[in-house]
């Protein structure tokens, strides 16, 4: 198969599966629903919108990415979505939540057990190891996602949830590590694994696969189509065109104004 | 289970926190220790000052007290924490100072300083009294002793070393001792009480064994002082000059003033304790300046860091709860490291910082040592809460996310 065969191949599957999605959010409500977003910042004295009245809709299983040269608004827009930044105007629900209206333990609880982010910058805790970095979350709250999921809430159940992920993300021996021992790279799919560990109904990934190289990249997106295959909603910023093709949507980001790719 | 697993992490997240920033850590340590150290040395050391104060101003319970010729200041020195001494004049002037108006009770006592003796390191002041008369010795010991002083036996002061048999050896003849009084922080507490009929017995004693403390014609005159407590609308000045105006010979007599002593002493220690509680505050200023410098200076890092739990689910309470397990964990060890060093200089050396200070200076009660140690660690703890404050106001923004977009 030709490089130009494997990329129409790939476009055709994408195609396909963005049909599906279409389909699926056409039968359920949307897990995340943007509605005319809007988020103004200062610059120089002037007032300036790095989210522009945005419309989108999320449905679960759905695989969504946004593209889009530098500083037009993508990190704002996902943020809003995670609730890290409040919005001008307009609003954001996530699983039937208006975001801006949740108190501080509301907000927090539902970006620990509903929505899992990988953030553009390190975000590892550099005095925890590898493996229990990526347990943290599952242990901020007593009654976390793994309910409906039927999961080992037990010590040993969350080490072993994590050493799997570990394991997908082709990691496992780097459990007993600091984050200072790992390249830029091994960081990434750490943050990736801890993303991951409360079982998400929304990942968000900013940028997943901007330090890694090719083989990594691959291991990254199948795992991030699998776990949209698996009913998780995913949305992704990134700059990476191998990226693209593993999802199900792609929007782009100009001047804060989201549309989408035909 | 899952509450275990939280809480343990939560916990173990703050300890890990102080272990992988130890220079931080030890800087943050250093300074609460310093401050702990300050405040409890300074504290203690002032506590023990006015506790001697008190208990010397309870001893001296006369008023007046009359002595030869040239001899105030040894006697001044005998109530505060001289050297001892030995002075005298003949009991007939006793019998006339007596007969001076204002004098409610007056009493006789006899110093004598004796060799360097066996059982101490220092001289001892062998004070005689008289039992019948006496009203300065006796209710002080009264807690301790309720019988009848015999001739021939003694009363120790705190510091004398009795030997296991409840003797001292004094010019080659031991002597018993019936009771052993409580520390005063003054010279006091390196005295051994004897009634005036014993002096004869010393004297004769110190003849045999060495030098003679005093002629053999004067050990059964031989008076030190007259104690004085005045009458009732007297003050002390006026009964000196009222005794001074019985005999022209008594105007070279030696007055001495306890109470006059007292507020001379208090001078020196109040000074004393001001220059102190300066030195104690200038240091808890500096301190609190650089505990309140590091601390800001991790602000940059720990905003980083608490932007990126906040990501993961952590509510402001959680990142405060954390904060605070590691400001408080480092109050604490820095508290009792404070207290424990203070406590290796301040209490084994008592005995040799009275001596220097030449000040009343009495150990405050068991009590008071652990309200104060308390209250350090306390202080310690409340301090290194106060100065992780300010991190926590400025990691408690709302908008997390902008943290992490700083610098990018």
């Amino acid at each position: 198969m030709t490089d130009t065969t494997a990329t129409i191949e790939a476009v055709r599957q994408a195609d396909m599966r963005a049909t599906q999605a279409q389909s699926a959010s056409s039968q359920s409500a949307p897990l995340v629903e943007l509605h005319d977003l809007t988020r103004t910042f200062m610059r120089r004295g002037k007032p300036f919108d790095a989210v522009s009245h945005v419309n989108l809709a999320i449905v679960s299983g759905q695989f969504v990415a946004v593209t889009g040269r530098s500083g037009n608004g993508k990190s704002t827009l996902i943020n809003m979505i995670a609730g890290l930044v409040r919005p001008s105007s307009g609003y954001v629900r996530v699983d039937g939540h208006n975001v801006a209206e949740l108190s501080d333990r509301d907000i927090s609880l539902l970006r620990n057990q509903t929505i899992g982010c990988i953030t553009q910058s390190q975000t590892l805790l550099a005095n925890l190891t590898v493996i229990d970095n990526v347990i943290l979350p599952a242990t901020l709250f007593d009654h976390c996602a793994q309910d409906t999921h039927a999961a080992d809430t037990t010590a040993d159940g969350l080490q072993h949830r994590a050493q799997t992920l570990l394991d997908q993300l082709g990691i496992a021996d780097l459990a007993d590590s600091y984050p200072k021992e790992l390249s830029g790279g091994e960081m990434r799919r750490v943050s990736i694994a801890r993303a991951l560990m409360n079982h998400p109904k929304l990942l968000i990934a900013d940028e997943p696969t901007g330090d890694l190289d090719a083989e990594s990249t691959v291991i990254v997106m199948q795992l991030l189509r699998a776990a949209a295959d698996a009913g998780t909603a995913v949305l992704m910023v990134t700059h990476d065109p191998d990226a693209l093709e593993y999802v199900d949507r792609t929007y782009r980001m100009d001047r804060g104004m989201l549309t989408a790719i035909a | 289970m899952a509450n275990t697993v939280r809480n343990n992490t939560l916990r173990t997240l703050a300890s890990r926190n102080l272990a992988g920033r130890p220079v931080r850590t030890g800087a943050l340590l250093a300074v609460v220790t310093i401050l702990a150290l300050a405040f409890f040395g300074g504290t203690m050391f002032t506590m023990n000052l006015n506790t001697g104060m008190t208990s010397m101003e309870r001893r001296l319970g006369a008023d007046l007290m009359v002595v030869p010729q040239n001899t105030a200041q040894k006697a001044e020195a005998l109530l505060t924490d001289g050297n001892p001494s030995t002075f005298y004049f003949t009991k007939d002037i006793v019998a006339k100072v007596k007969q001076a108006d204002g004098i409610a009770q007056a009493s006789e006592q006899t110093y004598i300083a004796s060799l360097a003796a066996e059982c101490c390191a220092e001289k001892l002041q062998i004070i005689g009294y008289d039992p019948a008369t006496d009203f300065v010795i006796e209710p002080w010991v009264a807690s301790q002793f309720d019988g009848t002083l015999e001739d021939g036996q003694m009363i120790a002061g705190a510091n004398v070393n009795v030997s296991t048999d409840g003797t001292v050896e004094l010019y080659g003849r031991r002597w018993s001792i019936v009771a052993q009084l409580a520390a005063t922080g003054t010279n006091l507490d390196n005295s051994v009480f004897i009634n005036l009929n014993t002096v004869p017995e010393m004297v004769a004693a110190s003849a045999a064994v060495s030098q003679r403390i005093m002629p053999e014609e004067y050990a059964h005159k031989a008076i030190s002082t007259v104690l004085i407590k005045v009458a009732e609308g007297y003050d002390a000045q006026t009964v000196a000059e009222r005794i001074k105006d019985l005999d022209p010979s008594f105007t070279q007599l030696g007055y001495v003033y306890p109470g006059g002593i007292t507020a001379t002493t208090k001078t020196a220690l109040n000074a004393l304790v001001t220059y102190l509680a300066v030195f104690v505050a200038a240091i808890w200023i500096m301190g609190v300046i650089v505990l309140l410098a590091v601390f800001a200076s991790s602000v940059n890092e720990r905003k980083r860091e608490f932007a990126s739990l906040r990501i993961l689910g952590a509510t402001r309470g959680m990142l405060a709860s954390i904060l605070l397990r590691e400001s408080a964990s480092i109050g604490l060890i820095g508290g009792v490291l404070g207290v424990s060093i203070a406590s290796l200089a301040i209490f084994p050396f008592s005995t040799l910082i009275s001596r220097q200070l030449q000040l009343p200076y009495l150990q405050a009660s068991l009590p008071a040592v652990f309200g104060i140690m308390i209250l350090t660690v306390l202080c310690a703890v409340v301090i290194a809460i106060v100065g992780s404050v300010i991190v926590l106001v400025r990691v408690g923004r709302p908008e997390a996310y902008l943290v992490l977009r700083e610098g990018e």
